[in-house]
C-alpha cells in the first residue's frame, strides 16, 4: 500500500510542477484570453445594459469578490491587471460575460460560474459604467 | 400519606452523570467560542462557496485565499451515547484550478470523552479548463485518523451507525490510514448547482476498496443582487439539499448493508464575509443514524498568500 501512497504524492508533485510550468507559459498577452469568447458567447446581450441599479449592485459584488485582486479603484494589484483600461470598458459585454464565467485558470483569474448569471451581469453592467460612476 | 412523600425524598437527592467530562467539555466550548469570534469579528472576503457539507462541486477556492471553518455535527446514537463530532477545515487556493484542504477531527461523546481523531489531507484539480455542461474535479485525500472519528464527511462501504457505538477508550486504538478519491460532475443550470459525486476509498492496510456517492443540488433564494448592502435578503441564502451514502465494496458492491441520507441544507452568507451553515441530516435505512444535525462557520480571508509572502519578503503585508 506504500506503492499507492507513493502514487499519489507523485500525482501532487506533478501537478504542482505542472503548475509552475504553466505560469511560465502564461507570457502571452491578456486580450488574448478575453477575446478567447467564442462569437456566439460574445454578441450576448447585457440584460441590464446601462442599468446604473445594476451597476450599483455590481459595484457591491466587485468588493465583495473582485477587489482583493483588481483593487477596490480597479488599478490591478500584482498579476491581476487594472480592469479601468480600455480593453476592458470597451470590450463587448457578452465577451466580459464569458471571460468572467470561464475565468483564465491557468494563469489565476478565478472561473465565477459560481455566481449566479444575474449577479456576473449585473457585475459587467458595472466594469463598463466604472469610469462614468462617482467615486465611492 | 407521609409514606410516600417519604419514599420520594429518599429517591430525589440521586446525582445526575454530568454528560460530559466536564473540563474536557468547557476546553471544547471555550475553543468554539474563540474560533468562532475570530471567524465572525477578523475582516473577511466572500468565497463562492459550497453550501454543501458532503458533496462537493466544481467551484474552487480562489487563488492565495484562505478559509476557516468549524463544523460541529450532532450525532443522536443508537445502543450507545450521542456524539458532538467536529471538524476545523482550512482551505486554500494554491492555484485556480487546484484547492488544498487540512482537517483536524475531534468528537466528545456524551458520558464518555473528548478527543483529537485525526486530520486529512485533501487535494481538488479541475481537469478542465472552461466551464461545460458537465465540470470534472479529480479529488484526492489521506486520511490519518483513529476508529472513534465521527465527523461523517463521507460515507462509503458499509458504514453503519453501529460502527459508532464501540466506546472511545477502545476505538481510539485503532488507528486509520486511507487513501480516498472522488470523481466529482458538476453543473450549473438556471442558478442550481448539480454535483455528483463519485466516491472509492482504500484503507491503506489489506482491506478492499469501498465506494460510496454524494449528490447535491442548491440554488440561491434570489440570483441577482440588490444594489444596496444587505443582511436579510434573499440573494444571502442558499437552499439546497443532499443525500449521499455507502456502495458496498470490492467483494460486496452494492446497496445491501449499507447506510443513506438525505439532508436539506441552509446556507447563509452574511455581508462581513462570514457563512452559516445548517443541515438536519436524516438516516434513510436502520443502518444509518436516525438524525445528525449539522452546523457549519466559515470565514474566507482573500489574499492570505500574497500577505505572508510579502511579510517573508519584508514588504508591507
Ligand atoms: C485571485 C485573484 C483574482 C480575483 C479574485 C479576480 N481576478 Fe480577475 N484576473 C486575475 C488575473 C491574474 C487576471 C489576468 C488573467 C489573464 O492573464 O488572462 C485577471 C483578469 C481579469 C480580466 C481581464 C482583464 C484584461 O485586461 O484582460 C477581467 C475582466 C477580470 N479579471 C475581472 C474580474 C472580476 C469581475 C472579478 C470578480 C468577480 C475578478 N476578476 C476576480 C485575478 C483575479
Amino acid at each position: 500500500m506504500r506503492n499507492l501512497l507513493s502514487v499519489c504524492c507523485l500525482l501532487l508533485l506533478c501537478a504542482a510542477l505542472g503548475s509552475a510550468a504553466r505560469d511560465e507559459n502564461d507570457t502571452k498577452s491578456r486580450r488574448s484570453s478575453m477575446a478567447g469568447a467564442p462569437t456566439t458567447a460574445a454578441a450576448r446581450a447585457n440584460p441590464y445594459e446601462g442599468n446604473p441599479d445594476a451597476a450599483k449592485a455590481g459595484r457591491k459584488l466587485f468588493l465583495r469578490h473582485c477587489a482583493e485582486c483588481h483593487g477596490e479603484d480597479l488599478r490591478g494589484v500584482g498579476k491581476a491587471p487594472a480592469l479601468d483600461s480600455d480593453q476592458v470598458t470597451q470590450a463587448p459585454g457578452g465577451e466580459l460575460f464569458w471571460f468572467l464565467t470561464n475565468g483564465n485558470l491557468r494563469s489565476g483569474m478565478p472561473a465565477w460560474s459560481g455566481l449566479p448569471e444575474q449577479k456576473r451581469w449585473q457585475i459587467v453592467t458595472y466594469l463598463k459604467l466604472a469610469r462614468k460612476m462617482p467615486a465611492q | 400519606m407521609p409514606n410516600l412523600i417519604l419514599g420520594r425524598r429518599r429517591r430525589a437527592p440521586q446525582p445526575v452523570p454530568s454528560p460530559f467530562p466536564s473540563r474536557s467539555w468547557k476546553l471544547v466550548a471555550r475553543a468554539a467560542v474563540l474560533a468562532a469570534s475570530i471567524l465572525i469579528f477578523c475582516g473577511g472576503a466572500w468565497a463562492q462557496g459550497r453550501p454543501y457539507f458532503v458533496a462537493y462541486n466544481h467551484h474552487m477556492e480562489e487563488p492565495g485565499a484562505l478559509e476557516i471553518s468549524v463544523n460541529p455535527v450532532f450525532a443522536s446514537q443508537a445502543g450507545g451515547n450521542d456524539f458532538l463530532a467536529t471538524w476545523v477545515e482550512l482551505e486554500y487556493g494554491a492555484k485556480a484550478w487546484w484547492t488544498t484542504e487540512f482537517y483536524l477531527d475531534s468528537q466528545t461523546t456524551r458520558n464518555e470523552s473528548t478527543l483529537f481523531t485525526g486530520v486529512r489531507w485533501e487535494n481538488r484539480f479541475r481537469l478542465l479548463w472552461r466551464e461545460h455542461w458537465i465540470n470534472p474535479v479529480f479529488y484526492i485525500e489521506y486520511v490519518d485518523i483513529n476508529d472513534a472519528d465521527k465527523i461523517m464527511k463521507d460515507v462509503v462501504g458499509h458504514d453503519s451507525e453501529a460502527d459508532h457505538a464501540t466506546p472511545n477508550d477502545i476505538a481510539r486504538r485503532e488507528r486509520k490510514r486511507e487513501i480516498e478519491m472522488k470523481l466529482i460532475l458538476s453543473s450549473t443550470v438556471k442558478g442550481w448547482n448539480i454535483s455528483e459525486n463519485i466516491v472509492a476509498e482504500k484503507n491503506l492496510t489489506n482491506e478492499p476498496w469501498e465506494f460510496g456517492y454524494a449528490f447535491g443540488a442548491s440554488r440561491p433564494l434570489a440570483l441577482a443582487a440588490r444594489p444596496e448592502r444587505c443582511v436579510l435578503c434573499p440573494e444571502n441564502f442558499v437552499a439546497g439539499v443532499e443525500l449521499y451514502g455507502g456502495l458496498g465494496d470490492r467483494y460486496s458492491f452494492g446497496l445491501k448493508d449499507t447506510s443513506h441520507y438525505l439532508a436539506p441544507i441552509l446556507a447563509w452568507n452574511l455581508p462581513n464575509g462570514t457563512t452559516l451553515r445548517v443541515s438536519p441530516t436524516f438516516g434513510l435505512n436502520d443502518n444509518s443514524h436516525r438524525f445528525l444535525l449539522r452546523f457549519g462557520i466559515s470565514r474566507e480571508f482573500g489574499g492570505f498568500g500574497r500577505r505572508v509572502a510579502n511579510l517573508f519578503r519584508g514588504k508591507k503585508p
